[in-house]
């Protein structure tokens, strides 16, 4: 369970690494655009198709595993917080089971959707025609390695649930008391 | 009842929904034999969502933009591609529906590829020239900031030495209003549509060609085949009168447009000889252009075949145009079904 | 498929979505998969398939959308390069005789804002990496601080630009200056209606939020002040830039972060941390939002599938209703809806079935749509599904839990409620300023 730890780790450092050049050539092509209008009345072509079909799209999936990693999809903490140790684990068995679930989904629908369109060659006409099936790949992607994740999450969390003797709720209790870190 | 769910993505007041839709729905309700959900706005498909919606029956019958989807229907790009050719809303529509329906069975394959069935377009009136300058003669169109409604455009935009920039349509009042538009080309309802004349205060009436490769009323196949030939011969009249009715209506809008200019401020500027000229001789070269670029782009080797026809087409329009005169819609719809619906197979679309 | 009408599987997907939530289910995940299941139940697997197949790409491939990452960008560049330190280091100096000063404060810099950007989204992201941090270091109660922002935010929708009142001029054919004009004042009684709430509770219960115990002496006031240049140059940067046409609102998301980035640089507080951190933060928020709105826009095709919305629909176009009781009928059904749905899906959904009423009953469309954006915007931040709420949430992470952000919102609700009651009662606060330009 280690290696398989270390290797999402690895991926998802790789993930958001292409998707912070995403972000960063977001910014640096729309201003770069902007400036060729104004200044030499020579707009850089396709900006929006390339900020809306490749960047827009590296920015929101390939992060998704890095969020969960440090819990940050967002959730109501209301009721967990009271509960005691077992009913949280059976709570977070069943987020990450629901999670996990939603995600695998995607990942497997929206790969259909991509190799479907891989295969007529989608492409976009604005000035130039764009091909654009490679961004369709960077949802299956970015929704694959959440969803491995969450296996592991899962797995972890139905540990925790029978043996009580590996589970550390101080800890969680101190976070949960809104500490942060 | 049969369920029947229908999704436009455009709003309530669009020519499409008035003229073509709502009628339609009307009739299904009116009949009792029909549960109909009816969306618009994109409530239910978005523009480029209608195509996989309708495929997988998220949606019965719906309207499709084919500029969206050039890969999967590279010969309704060649239809676009007529568009600076087209003498008026009506012919236009007239020639892209028969032609799709009668004469391009690889048209065709192309929407029963995706389990579309299709039954005829409507077809914008001629995009105009809206803009903040007065827009007098083709030089006037240098280094000005164009929003162009599709790639055709863009070659155009080109030639007259316009700056094409990308301004989503939800952008294009502020773009104008602002500056960082200086001329959208649209038809002249879309100064009302989108609130130009608020602040684009000259309109040059230069023909720059129809919108018309669209699929108007599409249909999911497997919904298609549940039904019997009464009722689908029912659907393809329901076609042929909500392609008339849009495409007419869209006219009207325009026709009101124009003449509420004066009150809003703005001018209406006809176009001089020498632009007219300037963009027949666009129209004559660009022929070529459009029968390589749809072997280059789109692997479509027969495309002056194509623009022979859909040139055939035009003429042949142009005259039953000419002889019912563009009010009369019963008459119309009548001409359209006896050249048109009327050949279809009995089996069309199964 | 099911032997359930889609209305009654329309009625129990709320209440499995409402305990999937209260459970600690992440929100994007419980309305994906009771949408995915919905849709199923309803129109059989192939569409619920299309539809998790799709959706996620088709709404977030869209050109508006990258304003909201281009101004959480903005805002953590800011908020990591120290760039707004000056300015609220002034505002305490300034205004430490006003009671709430610094949340007050962030909602006149929403509202300033809200000029420059159409998404009351794009003015959250780009208000709460500046403003919260600094109201939390001055010891201000967590709900306050962020319930301020995510509030705040919505009247970044009402000042113009607002893509909300653009779509709604277009598909109502409605002039989107008057529109524009319509909804100026709405937004200013927005934002002075919060600011009096914020100044009357602090003042009451100054545990909320803690007074500075300085008394700068004059010098030190103007002193200060030299430090505001680093915003001073981006607020003119941005603004020069929106309104003489150089960008549009979609752009100066971008603009801004360029120019935060540029400012930095300038200010020598750019450094390979502050762009990794500053850059980390803002994929880890957006990621985390764009979840959410992406199951958002499922749960808007399963409800439109479902027919919940025209159980609504055929209640308020019921006849012999009189104007009021139909406006007030159209408030209860848009609150609702607000709760849970997206905004601009809720208009799309409901415009087309309301628009026959409104105009059987005269009511002016441009005072309607003022009041109907208004009432959009309450949903972005009540419960269970507030998108500013969780673009807040997105950006403060571990440091306010989600229920503690929604209770902060409570007050703000309370003053949107008296700020409509006041639109309807006085449909002339809406239409004085378009009956100024149409003349
Ligand atoms: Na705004
Ligand atoms: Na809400």
């Amino acid at each position: 369970m280690k290696a398989i730890d270390r290797m999402i780790d690895l991926l998802s450092f790789v993930f958001m690494a292409i998707a912070a050049i995403a972000l960063t050539l977001m910014m640096g092509h729309v201003t770069v655009d902007v400036a060729g209008k104004y200044l030499l009345n020579a707009p850089v072509p396709v900006t929006l198709e390339m900020v809306s079909n490749y960047y827009m799209v590296a920015v929101v999936f390939l992060p998704l595993a890095a969020v969960e990693k440090v819990n940050g999809h967002i959730h109501v903490e209301l009721i967990y917080s009271a509960l005691p140790r077992v009913g949280r684990r059976v709570l977070d068995v069943a987020a990450h089971a629901l999670a996990l679930g939603f995600f695998a989904m995607l990942m497997r629908y929206s790969w259909v959707s991509a190799v479907r369109k891989f295969e007529v060659g989608e492409f976009i006409m604005g000035t130039y025609p764009i091909i654009i099936w490679p961004s369709r790949f960077l949802v299956p992607l970015g929704c694959g390695l959440i969803a491995a994740f969450l296996v592991l999450r899962l797995v972890r969390a139905v540990i925790r649930l029978v043996r009580a003797d590996l589970d550390d709720t101080d800890a969680e209790n101190a976070a949960l008391a809104g500490g942060g870190h | 009842a049969d369920r029947i769910t229908a999704s436009l993505w455009v709003g309530p007041k669009h020519p499409v929904t008035v003229g073509g839709y709502d009628p339609m729905i009307k009739a299904l309700e009116d009949s009792g034999d029909w549960n109909v959900k009816y969306f618009q706005g994109g409530a239910l498909l978005g523009a480029k969502p209608t195509l996989s919606g309708l495929r997988d029956g998220i949606a019965d019958v719906g309207m499709m933009a084919m500029t969206y989807f050039p890969a999967e229907f590279p010969r309704a790009q060649v239809v676009a591609d007529m568009g600076l050719s087209t003498p008026s809303a009506l012919v236009a529509m007239f020639m892209a529906s028969e032609f799709n329906l009668l004469h391009c069975q690889p048209c065709l394959d192309e929407y029963l590829a995706q389990d579309i069935v299709y039954t005829g377009t409507y077809s914008t009136s001629p995009y105009t020239l809206i803009s903040k300058e007065p827009i007098r003669s083709t030089a006037d169109l240098a280094g000005k900031k164009m929003r162009v409604p599709g790639s055709l455009w863009s070659r155009w935009a080109a030639k007259v030495g316009g700056i094409e920039v990308n301004v989503p349509s939800s952008e294009m009042y502020e773009g104008l209003d602002k500056g960082a538009l200086d001329i959208a080309i649209q038809a002249p309802g879309a100064m009302r549509s989108y609130s130009l004349w608020d602040t684009a205060k000259y309109n040059t009436v230069l023909n720059l060609g129809t919108y018309h490769s669209l699929s108007l009323l599409s249909f999911n196949q497997r919904f298609w085949q549940d039904q019997d030939e009464a009722a689908r011969k029912m659907f393809l009249e329901q076609a042929a009168r909500a392609g008339v009715q849009a495409t007419m209506l869209y006219t009207q809008a325009d026709e009101e447009v124009l003449a509420a200019a004066a009150e809003h401020g703005v001018e209406i500027i006809q176009p001089s000889d020498e632009m007219k000229a300037d963009k027949a001789a666009f129209v004559e070269g660009d022929t070529p252009m459009i029968v390589s670029e749809a072997k280059d782009k789109y692997g479509i080797d027969d495309a002056q075949a194509m623009v022979d026809t859909l040139n055939g087409l035009i003429e042949k329009w142009t005259a039953i145009v000419d002889e019912i005169g563009e009010d009369d819609q019963d008459a119309l719809v009548a001409r359209f079904m006896e050249e048109v619906y009327n050949k279809l197979p009995a089996d069309y679309g199964l | 498929m099911s032997e359930l009408d889609p209305e009654t599987i329309g009625i129990i997907g709320i209440g499995v979505l409402l305990t999937m939530i209260f459970l600690r289910v992440p929100i994007g995940v419980a309305l994906g998969m009771v949408s995915a299941g919905g849709i199923y139940l309803i129109l059989g697997p192939r569409a619920a398939v299309g539809m998790m197949a799709e959706i996620p790409y088709d709404f977030t491939a869209h050109w508006t959308l990258s304003s909201i990452p281009m101004f959480l960008l903005m805002g953590y560049f800011c908020y990591h390069a120290g760039l707004t330190e000056g300015l609220f280091r002034v505002a305490r100096l300034w205004l430490s005789w006003l009671p709430g000063g610094l949340s007050i404060a962030s909602i006149q810099g929403s509202a300033l804002f809200a000029a420059v950007t159409g998404s009351s989204l794009a003015c959250t992201a780009a208000m709460g990496r500046i403003a919260v941090p600094e109201m939390l270091k001055a010891g201000y109660d967590k709900g306050l601080a962020t319930g301020t922002v995510a509030a705040a935010g919505t009247i970044g929708s009402m000042i113009p630009p607002s893509i909300l009142l653009i779509i709604y001029g277009i598909f109502v054919e409605q002039p989107i200056s008057q529109l524009f004009a319509g909804a100026f004042l709405p937004g200013v009684l927005t934002a002075l209606m919060y600011s009096l709430m914020v100044f009357v509770r602090a003042w009451r219960t100054p545990s909320l939020a803690p007074r500075v115990d300085e008394h700068p002496t004059f010098s030190e006031r103007m002193g200060a002040l030299g430090d505001t240049w680093p915003v001073m140059l981006l607020v003119a940067g941005v603004f020069g830039g929106l309104f003489s046409g150089v960008f549009t609102p979609t752009e100066a998301g971008s603009i801004g972060a360029f120019l935060a980035f540029l400012i930095a640089l300038m200010k020598r507080s750019m450094s390979k941390t502050v762009f990794m951190s500053a850059v980390n933060e803002t994929l880890r928020s957006t990621a985390s939002i764009f979840v959410i709105a992406i199951g958002a826009q499922l749960l808007t095709r399963f409800f439109a599938l479902s027919g919940v919305t025209d159980i609504l629909a055929d209640f308020i176009s019921g006849s012999g209703y009189s104007q009021l009781q139909t406006i007030l009928l159209i408030s209860v059904a848009l609150l609702i809806l607000g709760m849970l749905l997206d905004p601009i899906g809720i208009m799309l959904l409901t415009i087309p079935i309301l628009l026959p009423v409104l105009e059987s009953q005269s009511i002016n469309l441009i005072w309607f749509g003022i009041l109907m954006a208004k009432f959009l915007e309450v949903g972005f931040i009540t419960p269970p599904v507030g998108l500013n709420v969780f673009v807040v949430k997105g950006i403060v992470g571990d440091q306010v839990p989600t229920h503690e952000i929604f209770k902060g919102i409570g007050w703000f609700v309370v003053m949107d409620a008296i700020t409509i009651t006041l639109l309807i009662a006085f449909p002339s606060i809406t239409l004085w300023l378009p009956s100024l330009i149409a003349n």
